[in-house]
């Protein structure tokens, strides 16, 4: 079968278009995509029950479109890296809590959200696969952490905290360049949020959205983006009607 | 935060006690043994006790590992290696918590060399994780009874030590820390003296250590 031999996740991923084109046109029938994906992740374990080397192996991918390493830098990076599992709905993090940890998802989808006096909602960040999260401000300055964090789905995460961090930069000073290079990626995308927040009306917002992450439209349920994008959810569902009349 | 902790032999004797006192100070606690139906009996007893235990019982020893935040092998002296090789590449960084006391099977000498200890070999074999010895003086039937028992633990990592020190005092007992972790050399020559004791004055194995500290 394709890709059962094919050891990186980026050919999975080519796999994973490959197979949906032939199994399913060009559709946007992502649940079924996710499915023969997942299929695909369960195959790959069996063939190569080393766990470590999957859990990994997004990771170093996300490092390397950064910065060049080597396998010695790889093997120490394994040494620092807490693997961990979370369960839907579980927390990693909660509010008042120190965040000890950058947590970056290698499978499942975690969400950063604060709770207003009224017991709402508002959610400021989601981290499917291949995404960094933490709360930043918490663990630079060990304060209380203002956000919480929980698993949308079962989820699969490395966390780094901030002692193995340092211990990072200090063998390894490229990392400083790979975390600044995050730090500012996340600096851009942040202001380009607040702009869209304070100019754009809702429906851009919305569209804005579907075009940056279409998938994770999918993935997530509606009121959850409407959280995200600060409108209400009955917003989205008119904007969807006009865009399904209009197409 | 609560803790998820998972105890590998929960089926023995003392994986049962000690699953059943951390989850009556509300962690959430992985059930693990190869004999199932032991298994099943400590969910069982602890579930009668505590009803609203946070508990629940997994298959794989390896899963178990890489969910949870503590992890504990309560499992005999001699399969505490294979254990390890199998657990290894899910606790990196994370706290292993040796209660084992590497005894021959009459109990009458340790099995480790004088210049080691059960917890630093476990050590060696997860060189990436934080092992802490901790409550291998205290016997499984005493959890429940002795309310203010000594538990010495030692252990390398102070943030470590910390978290289980505060396990510890969850359980109704005293952390004494006693050192560095090849300290757990004496602890573990400790629990082979309660044991000698206990035959020569034809108790069941029960009894534990209370520092009397003078006060001046």
């Amino acid at each position: 079968m394709l890709g059962i031999e094919s050891y990186s996740h980026k050919s999975l991923i080519i796999n994973k278009k490959i197979l949906s084109k032939i199994f399913l046109g060009n559709h946007q029938i992502i649940n079924l995509e996710n499915k023969v994906f997942f299929a695909f992740l369960r195959l790959r374990e069996v063939y190569l029950p080393d766990n470590s080397f999957t859990m990994f192996d997004l990771l170093f991918e996300n490092i390397e479109r950064k910065i060049e390493i080597t396998e010695e830098d790889k093997a120490f990076c394994k040494t620092l890296f807490i693997p961990k599992k979370l369960r839907k709905k579980q927390y990693l993090l909660q509010a008042g809590d120190i965040s000890e940890y950058v947590a970056f998802v290698t499978k499942g989808l975690l969400r950063s959200y604060s709770v207003d006096d009224k017991g709402e909602e508002h959610i400021i960040q989601f981290a499917p696969e291949d995404w960094w999260i933490t709360d930043m401000n918490s663990f630079l300055t060990c304060e209380e952490a203002i956000y919480n964090i929980d698993a949308l789905e079962d989820t699969e995460i490395l966390l780094l905290d901030k002692q193995s961090q340092d211990k990072l930069f200090e063998h390894i000073p490229k990392f400083e360049r790979y975390f600044r290079l995050l730090i500012q990626g996340s600096f851009v995308a942040m202001h380009k949020r607040l702009l869209s927040t304070i100019t754009n009306t809702a429906e851009e917002k919305y569209m804005r959205m579907l075009k940056t992450y279409p998938d994770l439209v999918q993935r997530v349920p509606q009121h959850m983006i409407a959280s995200f994008l600060g409108i209400k959810p009955e917003t989205i569902s008119r904007i969807r009607k006009k865009q399904a009349s209009s197409s | 935060m609560k803790k998820t902790i998972a105890v590998i032999g929960a089926g023995g004797a003392m994986g049962s006690a000690l699953s059943q006192s951390l989850a009556a100070s509300g962690h959430h606690i992985l059930l693990m043994d190869k004999d199932s139906e032991k298994c099943h009996k400590t969910y069982d007893a602890i579930f009668s006790e505590l009803p609203n235990a946070n508990i629940e019982i997994l298959n794989c020893i390896h899963e178990g590992s890489w969910e949870a935040d503590v992890i504990i092998p309560a499992v005999a002296y001699e399969v505490q290696e294979e254990v390890a090789d199998y657990i290894k590449d899910v606790v990196t960084g994370k706290i292993v918590i040796s209660i084992i006391n590497p005894l021959n099977e009459d109990k009458s000498k340790l099995l480790t060399s004088p210049f080691s200890s059960a917890a630093e070999e476990l050590q060696k074999y997860l060189p990436y994780s934080k092992v802490v010895k901790a409550f291998n003086t205290i016997f499984p039937s005493d959890f429940k009874n002795q309310m203010n028992a000594d538990c010495f633990l030692a252990g390398d990592d102070e943030i470590a030590v910390a978290t289980v020190s505060a396990l510890i005092k969850e359980s109704g007992m005293v952390p004494q820390l006693a050192g560095n972790l090849s300290t757990s050399r004496t602890l573990e020559s400790m629990m082979l003296i309660l044991i000698q004791l206990c035959r020569r004055n034809n108790t069941p194995e029960s009894g534990c250590f209370k520092i009397h500290f003078s006060k001046s």
